[in-house]
């Protein structure tokens, strides 16, 4: 072994030994969420980027398919759009129902808050609109329950503050479950009843495990989205605006 | 044993050339302050324009080419800038129904993101084409973790990335939120959630113990806090030690500056979030004092 080799070796050695063994003393100095907004420069190599992508979403998703009368929002426990998207759930189940020749017993339905993104607009609706309110592709599910697991579907309800539901009124002292009424009558825990909600929640999304495991569970073949721009349309073709409203669906004393 | 030394010795004689770059770049930081910027980014959702201007809540907020120029500025004043994000890059504009990520991901690989975490919407499209679009992604996918090795992810993410910004060493992991009951099975099949406390410390513990790292981050997309007792930023903040800094996501929430509270030893760890859509930018700027060597976070005093 070549002496000087082995001396710069021994000294870069020792020299890197030290120098990863210092620990450097760190102080935090600030933080800040910073504000993006007009007021912000704008990068004109990204907008260029874009530009191609925007045009194309853009001629697919200016379309106007309605009005609306105000603005609906989507908020816990009950809001005008959670319960405008949950009669639109429970408008397409029961049409199923018709159309299949199959019992008529009460259909509840159930859309979480947590999944309708963005509120629909006052004045038009555009396509972008609705999907910006439902960008998921998630279709509807028609379950069929047994009372207990639609009583347990309430009592959460309770402790998650409330959901989009249509076919069904239920108060709450607390968290705690006081009434629920399905078609204006108490729930029969060995009833079976219809519940129609996303495939998302039907497989336990959002914590909703109680109606996993339906006896029946049938998609009807229509994304919530589709469902949803159908509704407006239909609206729209009648001359009507969009909207909806708080009834105390769900009430917290 | 001849033979087995001359291959050792050849082997450090190689690592040596790397230690000849190392030490000088040590030496000339003895006595000073290194400062180093995090900008961090979470829950983007696909938000590639800012907010139309009619938003209830966020009028013309947001957008790639204004965090762009926001960034390059940045970059502009600052020598050692790391930018990351913390999940859920997907879901939520047509972006995303049209492109399926692949836009989000090109994009922020060209400003230059350093490295992301997987959010449960990564998972909305199925795991098949998480893998398909992270494979294409030029920024690593840090998961400390998910066991993902019986997936369609295994080997496309790495438990940790270590940046060297000068002599500071900056090791960052990714924490992953409980998939179940947030994602329908078959999407993210294969994947084992771990605890992310465990996991994250362990992996924390090896960079700062034997990767010798300056600072811990930790991106994390478990949400910020909740009622229930789920994993959160705060709870992993107060239950580790080796992690310095928590970028968070999945709970949308916005913080007025970011929260400083202490570890399960009394150390300071920090906890930011940016809210959600790409509407804020986070940044947390750090000096590294090089004559120092008491390695602990320490605050401004002006905090």
């Amino acid at each position: 072994m070549d002496l000087n080799k082995y001396i710069l070796f021994i000294g870069l050695l020792i020299g890197l030994v030290a120098c990863q063994q210092k620990e450097h003393k760190v102080t935090y100095q600030e933080g800040s969420n910073i504000l993006i907004d007009a007021t912000t420069a704008t990068d004109s190599g990204m907008m260029e980027k874009v530009a191609p992508y925007k045009a194309d979403i853009d001629a697919k998703m200016n379309t106007i398919i309605g009005r609306s009368k105000k603005e609906l929002l989507a908020d816990k426990p009950e809001s005008p759009l959670s319960n405008f998207v949950s009669d639109v759930i429970q408008h397409q189940a029961q049409a199923y129902l018709i159309q299949h020749k199959m019992d008529s017993i009460p259909v509840v339905s159930l859309m979480n808050i947590k999944g309708l993104r963005a509120p629909i607009p006052l004045g038009d609706i555009t396509i972008r609109n609705i999907f910006e309110v439902m960008p998921f592709e998630n279709e509807i599910v028609l379950l069929a329950l047994p009372g207990d697991s639609i009583l347990s579907l309430f009592k959460y309800l309770g402790t998650s503050e409330g959901d989009g539901i249509a076919g069904a009124s239920v108060v709450y002292d607390g968290t705690k479950l006081r009434e629920v009424l399905l078609d204006n009558k108490a729930i029969d825990p060995k009833k079976n009843y219809f519940l129609a909600t996303s495939d998302y929640l039907a497989n336990g999304g959002d914590h909703y495990h109680m109606i996993m495991n339906a006896s029946f569970k049938r998609k009807i073949n229509m994304k919530l989205r589709e469902a949803i721009i159908e509704e407006i349309q239909d609206l729209s073709d009648k001359d009507l605006d969009v909207d909806a409203n708080v009834e105390g669906r769900i009430i917290f004393n | 044993m001849i033979n087995n030394r001359r291959k050792f010795l050849k082997t450090i004689a190689f690592g040596s050339a790397a230690g000849m770059l190392t030490i000088p770049s040590c030496k000339v930081g003895n006595g000073g302050k290194v400062k180093v910027t995090i900008l961090h980014t979470n829950d983007v959702h696909s938000h590639i324009e800012p907010f139309p201007d009619n938003h209830a809540k966020y009028p013309g907020q947001g957008g790639f080419a204004r965090r762009f120029a926001l960034i390059k500025q940045v970059r502009r004043e600052e020598e050692h800038v790391l930018l990351l994000d913390s999940g859920d890059i997907f879901q939520g504009t047509p972006y995303f129904n049209f492109y399926k990520g692949e836009l989000d991901i090109k994009l922020m690989g060209e400003m230059g993101y350093d490295a992301g975490t997987i959010g449960n919407h990564e998972f909305d499209n199925g795991i098949d084409e998480l893998a398909n679009q992270i494979s294409k992604s030029n920024f690593p996918f840090l998961c400390s973790n998910y066991k993902l090795n019986n997936s369609a992810l295994d080997g496309l993410t790495q438990p940790y990335k270590i940046f060297k910004k000068g002599p500071i060493k900056i090791g960052v992991i990714g924490l992953g939120i409980q998939l179940n009951g947030l994602v329908t099975p078959v999407n993210y099949k294969g994947v084992d959630c771990l605890d992310p406390v465990v996991e994250g410390e362990k992996v924390a513990q090896y960079l700062k113990e034997k990767e010798k790292c300056n600072l811990v981050i930790a991106l994390s997309h478990l949400g910020y806090e909740y009622k229930q007792d789920y994993f959160s930023d705060i709870k992993t903040a107060k239950n580790t030690k080796y992690i310095d800094v928590l970028l968070g996501g999945h709970t949308h929430t916005f913080l007025d500056q970011p929260t400083i509270l202490n570890n399960k030893e009394g150390n300071a760890v920090i906890v930011n979030q940016t809210g959600w859509g790409g509407i804020n930018l986070g940044r947390l700027d750090f000096t590294f004092d090089t004559s120092d060597t008491s390695g602990n976070l320490a605050f401004n005093a002006q905090l």
